[in-house]
């Protein structure tokens, strides 16, 4: 889960780590409000959106005036951004956070990740701050610092120690960055984080340090015993019929294609998605219903596959083992009276309990095709999308 | 030749009381598997599907001889269970749990390294659908009747896909040794190549259709943290 770069800075900030002041603002009175009250004659305005790459789409105004503020506010709040991290269509702004503009000297790239090949949390610094760290990478590895935290201890004094010396800092600056290292990592471990970035981190003409950036996920499987964290979710900021899944517990990602898939398991799913395009047509969505799928889930996700207006045929793949395919099979009748299926559905289904399942199918009278095979249903599921396309093409003629 | 599990191995199911549980070790019992007893804290003395049931994984093993376990323990409370496992002698752990946080088993990783290399458990999963010998024993929440007995080794990350891959081998007469579900979450109990070593190990005669990944194994003795990846 992703959150704000106002919600990580506020968490950071109660870790200990230093932040310049600001204030969220959802209209542009409450923008000169907050500027008013954090004083000054130098302020950012940010848009807030789970995304990067801000600043060059126009996403950061600098203000000197009230009237500036609220200028940059009332353009920013209510639109669209799209940087080249969002996609095309871009992500709303809804809340602008207003910040105390710092004057800087330098510009440090400080990032956290649960890395899955050491299966330990690496601490990455670079002196190139300010760029993306894909970017680092490519132009000058060198430049890239890491530190690996050992998980039975925690990351160590000495380890920030190094990064801070290594990063070129002066003596009084190195203090703060390992304050600032560490208290991010505490951050990082006790709320369950998967990744951070403190891009960049900079350095004041008097020595202090400050976060200027923050982004932050956490691990969905951790959010259960991370209440604090689980409040702070957007659900503006994903695809509604994502955010839909999301509520459910499955696993959607909408794409361009015309064949609605309903899968158990992501393996499976994406192997049922090149069953599709192998027999020539292509699936509108990945859709992982997780094993011990209820009636109710697969009846959701049926819904959640219509409600796509691209989707010309449905193609339902259960490989039962934790799940039941009499279960499936009763969520499938389920759905399909309580919502008007206009499309032709493909449902195949194998594994425990595959006899019972089939019967009820069979005994349901809802018109469907079944399959036995996945070459099979893919092959039905792209004919009868085929047929159902031509079929008012050639009543228009 | 199977790995890790035959008809012979002694399994105890944590989790045993809880709803999936139950069904699955109903499942596998019915299968063939050697399950000689359950864990469930605060259970401890009672009988559940004819099974024993223990408060701890020590008890358990003290009562049974258990090498081996499996976990159908909650997400907040499986890294418990599965260091509660290897603490009191447990061979080979497999784990079932989908949802267990990643910096929970970043835990376990660490706390599994604390073992010396040949006393150290190997663990399967979480988030996979464990291991299954067709015709000697299931641990795990597969289908046992798609998987035809054999002499190929099946390693699969997807549990479904797993199965997909099992039931169109038996389809064209392929048979099975051992299937192992490795699991889908970012951190894994074992690797591809873990279980790959550890099959090449115990394949005496070469046969042509495995030449290929023996000769992998043997180019990389060692796995390195960068061949996770597959």
């Amino acid at each position: 889960m992703d959150v704000h770069e106002y919600q990580a800075k506020e968490l950071l900030a109660q870790f200990g780590v230093p932040v310049p002041k600001g204030a969220v603002a959802f209209s542009p009175d409450q923008a000169v409000y907050a500027a008013t009250e954090l004083g000054g004659w130098n302020w950012a305005v940010k848009a807030q959106i789970h995304a990067g790459a801000r600043g060059k789409a126009g996403g950061i105004k600098l203000c000197k005036t009230y009237h500036e503020v609220r200028e940059a506010a009332a353009d920013l709040l209510g639109k669209r951004l799209v940087t080249i991290q969002t996609g095309p269509e871009g992500k709303p702004v809804q809340r602008v956070y207003i910040e105390v503009a710092e004057p800087f000297e330098r510009e440090i790239y400080l990032g956290y990740v649960l890395d899955r090949k050491t299966e330990r949390i690496l601490v990455i610094a670079s002196k190139r701050g300010g760029m993306e760290i894909e970017e680092i990478a490519r132009t000058e590895p060198e430049a890239i610092l890491q530190v690996i935290v050992e998980p039975a201890v925690g990351l160590q004094a000495f380890q920030a120690r190094e990064l801070a010396f290594a990063l070129g800092l002066n003596i009084k600056q190195v203090q703060r960055a390992v304050t600032a290292i560490m208290n991010a990592y505490r951050a990082f471990r006790d709320r369950d984080a998967i990744m951070l970035e403190i891009n960049p981190l900079v350095v004041t003409k008097d020595d202090r340090v400050l976060a200027l950036d923050a982004k932050m996920s956490f691990d969905d499987n951790a959010l259960f015993r991370r209440h604090s964290v689980a409040d702070m979710h957007d659900p503006s900021q994903q695809d509604p019929r994502e955010a839909q899944a999301a509520e459910h517990n499955l696993n959607y990602i909408g794409l361009d294609g015309e064949i609605g898939c309903i899968v158990n398991g992501a393996g499976l799913a994406m192997a049922t998605m090149d069953m599709i395009k192998h027999a020539g047509g292509s699936p509108a969505n990945f859709l992982d219903v997780g094993g011990g799928a209820s009636p109710e889930r697969i009846a959701t996700a049926l819904k959640l596959v219509l409600s796509d207006a691209k989707v010309k045929a449905v193609l339902v793949n259960i490989f039962a083992g934790i799940n039941r395919c009499d279960w499936v099979a009763k969520g499938v009748v389920q759905a399909c009276q309580t919502v008007d299926v206009k499309v032709p559905l493909v449902v195949r289904l194998a594994g425990t309990n595959v006899e019972e399942g089939r019967k009820i199918l069979a005994e349901s009278g809802v018109e469907m095709i079944t399959a036995e095979t996945l070459a099979e249903a893919a092959n039905k599921a792209v004919a009868a999308c085929n047929a159902a396309t031509q079929e008012p093409a050639r009543a228009r003629a | 030749m199977s790995i890790l599990i035959d008809e012979t191995t002694p399994i105890i199911v944590q989790g045993m009381t809880g709803d999936k549980g139950s069904f699955h070790t109903k499942e596998m019992v019915e299968y063939g598997t050697n399950v000689v007893g359950g864990v469930t804290p605060g259970k401890g003395g009672t009988k559940h599907q004819g099974l024993p049931v223990f408060n701890t994984v020590k008890e358990a093993v003290d009562a049974t001889g258990a090498t081996t376990s499996i976990t159908f323990v909650a997400p907040a409370f499986c890294a418990d269970a599965i260091m509660e496992a290897a603490d009191a002698g447990i061979r080979l752990i497999c784990s079932i749990t989908d949802g267990i946080p990643a910096q929970d088993m970043m835990r376990v990783k660490r706390y599994l390294r604390r073992y010396p290399k040949d006393k150290r458990p190997m663990m399967v999963g979480p988030n996979c659908a464990g291991i299954i010998s067709p015709g000697k024993a299931m641990l795990g929440i597969m289908p046992g009747h798609i998987y035809l007995k054999g002499k190929v080794g099946v390693i699969s990350r997807s549990g479904t896909l797993g199965y997909e891959a099992a039931s169109q081998m038996k389809a064209v007469g392929i048979g099975i040794t051992t299937s192992v579900g490795i699991g889908g979450d970012p951190i894994n109990g074992s690797s591809f190549l873990d279980h790959l070593q550890s099959s090449s190990r115990r394949i005496r005669r070469p046969r042509r259709c495995c030449s290929s990944a023996r000769s992998a194994v043997r180019r990389r003795p060692r796995p390195r943290p960068g061949s996770r990846r597959t």
